[in-house]
């Protein structure tokens, strides 16, 4: 066989434009999955950097001085908390109004606080510590005994309360060990000076540590100024021997580290040297360090962010507190009503346009009032909701201006894929009931709506699927209230506009991505179904 | 005879609910031009149409819309710019390439494709593509025209998709085999018979997706950087006419000329749609009538 060159060229040429065919169909492959990948894996996992003024070293018996037992913080187990700052435990101990600890764990549950009497040299050393310069708030509920305070605290939702370290050997479950914060790092003013537009940002706990190892000796090291670094640690006396243990865990303190013998020594020497770093306890820089500048520590934080929790919580302070379970309840009867008012329509005006009309000029007014629906963009949809249901009619903005104007909406929808179904029953089948005396109505009722159910079911589920995406069009007919919808003049929000509002309310991008989660999964949901609904379809009409 | 009766007003009543989209269509046509119309009372048609300057809270306030026309012209331009190369390619590979089962899977990514909310599209732009942006460019928000049409382009790639794939495997079989007979390689059967034979409705998709990028709302709003300023080029921040209506809604009076003028912007943006909409109803009876 004779190949001419020209055969060949074309040959390549060929080739490549399949090739390129080729690499577009993988590319919209790669897109679509990235989208879905990127949008669960962000709504499952969060990792963020948060600064704290104090560093990431967790303790669960805290020492406050040599003559009074070490103390241990307990929280109601429903309470979702690992740590408190120092800082954060003096606030939920002294605020003036009862806190929620929706700051610390995203929970919309108050605070409360419990002490054990006063007059004991444990609980004045204790309440002293958690007070700081404030006093303890007046809701602060006393427990008469160590052991009354771990049954009361059991027993009160978003309880915390304290007892003494021996007291917490047999704690069981019943409460949860909360464990606190309290090293902060302290600089000499010349470590954050500004030098050619350029100041360090904050540390990480590993780079302290390596400070304080010798490991570091130049601030240029950590994205600072050209300046050695010299690390002073506070007295070896009992509390602090906490730092020492944690941060030096073998004992060997390196000959660039200095020691100081007295808190006021130590605060002395970091006021007074450049390129000084200390570590010290949070609360005595506050109240003995005054004029030390506390440098903050980036901690990086990351978990689970779609939990059990999210789902079954109802939401508080706008999404950035609770979950979202009003809002998938709301969705759901969104959904529910919607295609109560839909189905009806769509599928019998369906029936009307295949089963009764003759093909003529009213078939294709219908058929093109269909398809111009279809193409009516969502925002469209709601300035008409917007003018008509909700002034006009005085609906209001709320659950059944939004219903209606969905129904409107989702109606081409159903209209086509049912038309389509009804289309591929069999003539056949409509001949053979008549002929056996069925009217028409009994034909269309018991034949071929039965024949065609998989078919307008998948138009449902169609349906299902555009009105959990909307939003443009709810935006200004279901309002934003996020609470369970309680009637039909009630605002509300479904999961879409949740999505929207807490992130052009910039709440939690973290949330956001959670809710986007739940979103895409109805969606897999709808196409997986479909996809089934379409198959059996096939089946039944290969048969 | 009774049941002849009653047959009668089944019908009727089914003719009603058939015409409930009609209707709607109508409805929807009235009230927006309604509430629209009354705004050319105050200003001049060709001063909302072709001034740039929006000051709807200003004294004396200005409603000039060219500037969001723009904003819509050169997001969807730059859309369909890269929709329609993959779109097209996905389609051919679909109806004259691949094997029935990756066809099949394919079929079921598009429509997962079109079935993600356009929120979740806002998302994924905001978060992922403008970092991008921002990196390749050094825009300072990685926000504007190109993050949008970008978002865009994936968001109407499934529309153009399914009408070129259903539109060529409508092609009659005999055109192919008569061009594969006269010794036509499989590539040019399809360059130079089936793609040509098919032209209608893929011009349909295309003008369809048209229509889907210049409605779209939400995932523009989240990454198209919304502000009311004449776009200076492909990562300008800009803002379209969906993106204008959404927006000022939220602070416009009830019943003020600002108010008006968004529904004003909403006839404009249903003009629009209704020309592409037809052009698309032309194209596929066109189409269809080439089959018989």
């Amino acid at each position: 066989m004779i190949i001419s060159a020209h055969t060949k060229k074309t040959k390549r040429q060929e080739q490549i434009a399949k090739g390129f065919i080729w690499f577009f169909v993988i590319f919209t492959i790669i897109i679509l999955a990235w989208i879905v990948l990127y949008v669960l894996f962000r709504g499952f996992y969060f990792r963020n950097e948060v600064n704290y003024d104090v560093n990431d070293m967790k303790e669960q018996q805290i020492i406050l001085n040599e003559d009074v037992e070490p103390v241990v913080f307990i929280v109601h187990p429903g309470v979702r908390l690992d740590d408190l700052t120092m800082q954060e435990l003096r606030t939920i101990y002294t605020k003036a109004r009862k806190e929620k600890w929706g700051p610390y764990t995203q929970q919309d549950l108050r605070v409360e606080t419990f002490v054990l009497p006063p007059g004991t040299a444990f609980t004045d050393t204790v309440n002293g510590f958690i007070e700081g310069p404030e006093e303890i708030n007046k809701f602060a509920t006393t427990a008469a005994d160590p052991q009354s305070m771990i049954g009361k605290v059991s027993s009160t939702r978003g309880a915390i309360g304290y007892i003494p370290a021996s007291a917490a050997e047999d704690i069981g479950k019943k409460v949860k060990i909360a464990s606190i914060r309290r090293i902060s790092a302290v600089v000499h003013p010349s470590v954050k000076e500004i030098v050619n537009n350029v100041q360090m940002q904050e540390l990480t706990p590993e780079q302290l540590e390596d400070i304080f190892r010798g490991e570091i000796e130049n601030w240029r090291e950590v994205g600072g100024i050209d300046l050695p670094v010299r690390p002073i640690l506070p007295p070896k006396s009992l509390p602090y021997s906490v730092i020492h243990e944690k941060i030096l865990p073998d004992g060997f303190i390196p000959e660039e580290v200095r020691q100081t013998d007295t808190l006021e020594e130590f605060c002395e020497a970091i006021k007074t040297t450049p390129g000084a770093v200390g570590l010290c306890f949070y609360n005595n820089i506050i109240e003995t360090g005054e004029g030390l500048h506390i440098e903050e520590i980036r901690r990086v934080e990351s978990g689970m962010n779609l939990t059990i929790h999210y789902l079954i919580e109802a939401p508080a302070r706008s999404g950035a507190w609770g979950g979202i379970s009003t809002i998938i309840i709301n969705t759901f009867f969104l959904i529910l009503f919607t295609l109560l008012f839909s189905t009806p329509i769509g599928v019998l005006g369906a029936i009307y346009l295949v089963e009764y009309a003759r093909q003529g000029r009213l078939v294709k007014i219908l058929r093109l009032g269909t398809e111009t629906l279809a193409g009516i963009p969502s925002i469209v949809f709601g300035l008409f909701g917007s003018i008509f249901f909700v002034n006009m009619l005085g609906l209001g903005i709320g659950f059944i201006s939004a219903t209606l104007t969905v129904t409107m909406m989702i109606l081409p929808t159903i209209i086509r894929t049912t038309e389509e179904a009804l289309k591929a029953v069999p003539i056949s089948f409509r001949e053979g009931s008549l002929a056996l005396g069925a009217t028409k109505l009994q034909t269309i009722a018991r034949v071929v709506i039965p024949a065609a159910s998989p078919g307008i079911l998948t138009g449902i589920i169609l349906a299902v699927g555009r009105t959990v995406g909307e939003t443009a069009v709810l935006i200004y007919t279901l309002g934003s209230n996020y609470e369970l919808v309680r009637g039909p003049s009630s605002s509300a929000r479904v999961l879409s506009l949740h999505l929207y509002n807490m992130f052009a309310e910039a709440i939690s991008f973290d949330r956001t991505f959670a809710t986007g989660a739940i979103l895409i999964f109805i969606v897999l949901l709808v196409n997986y179904s479909t996809t089934k609904m379409i198959g059996r379809m096939n089946r039944m009409a290969g048969k | 005879m009774k049941s002849k009766r009653f047959e009668k007003v089944i019908e009727s009543t089914f003719l009603i609910f058939a015409s409930v989209s009609v209707l709607s269509v109508i409805f929807i046509t009235f009230f927006i031009v309604s509430e629209g119309l009354p705004l050319f009372k105050y200003i001049g048609f060709f001063d909302f149409l072709l001034s740039s300057d929006w000051k709807p809270t200003a004294d004396p306030p200005s409603f000039g819309i060219l500037a969001f026309i723009v904003g819509s012209f050169w997001v969807t331009f730059g859309a369909l710019l890269m929709a329609v190369p993959v779109g097209l390619a996905v389609g051919i590979f679909m109806a004259e390439m691949s094997t029935p089962k990756s066809a099949r899977i394919i079929r079921s990514g598009v429509e997962l494709l079109a079935g993600i909310p356009s929120v979740i599209y806002g998302l994924f732009g905001f978060f992922f593509i403008a970092p991008i942006i921002r990196g390749l460019f050094g825009s300072p928000t990685g926000l504007g025209i190109l993050t949008a049409a970008i978002v865009l382009a994936i968001m109407v790639l499934p529309t153009i998709i399914n009408i070129t794939e259903s539109s060529l495997r409508a092609v009659p079989q005999d055109l192919k085999e008569g061009s594969l007979a006269l010794g036509a390689t499989h590539w040019q059967t399809i360059v130079h018979t089936i793609v040509p034979a098919a032209r209608s409705g893929i011009i349909a998709g295309i003008v369809l997706g048209i229509g889907r990028a210049v409605g779209e709302t939400m995932a523009v709003l989240m990454v198209a950087g919304n502000s009311p300023i004449m776009p200076k080029g492909p990562l300008s921040h800009v803002r379209t006419l969906t993106m204008n209506i959404v927006t000022d809604l939220k602070y416009a009076g009830v019943g003020s000329l600002h108010e008006t003028s968004l529904f004003t912007t909403g006839i404009i943006l249903f003009i629009f749609i209704m020309i592409t909409s037809l052009t698309v109803q032309v194209y596929l009876k066109r189409s269809i009538e080439k089959e018989m």
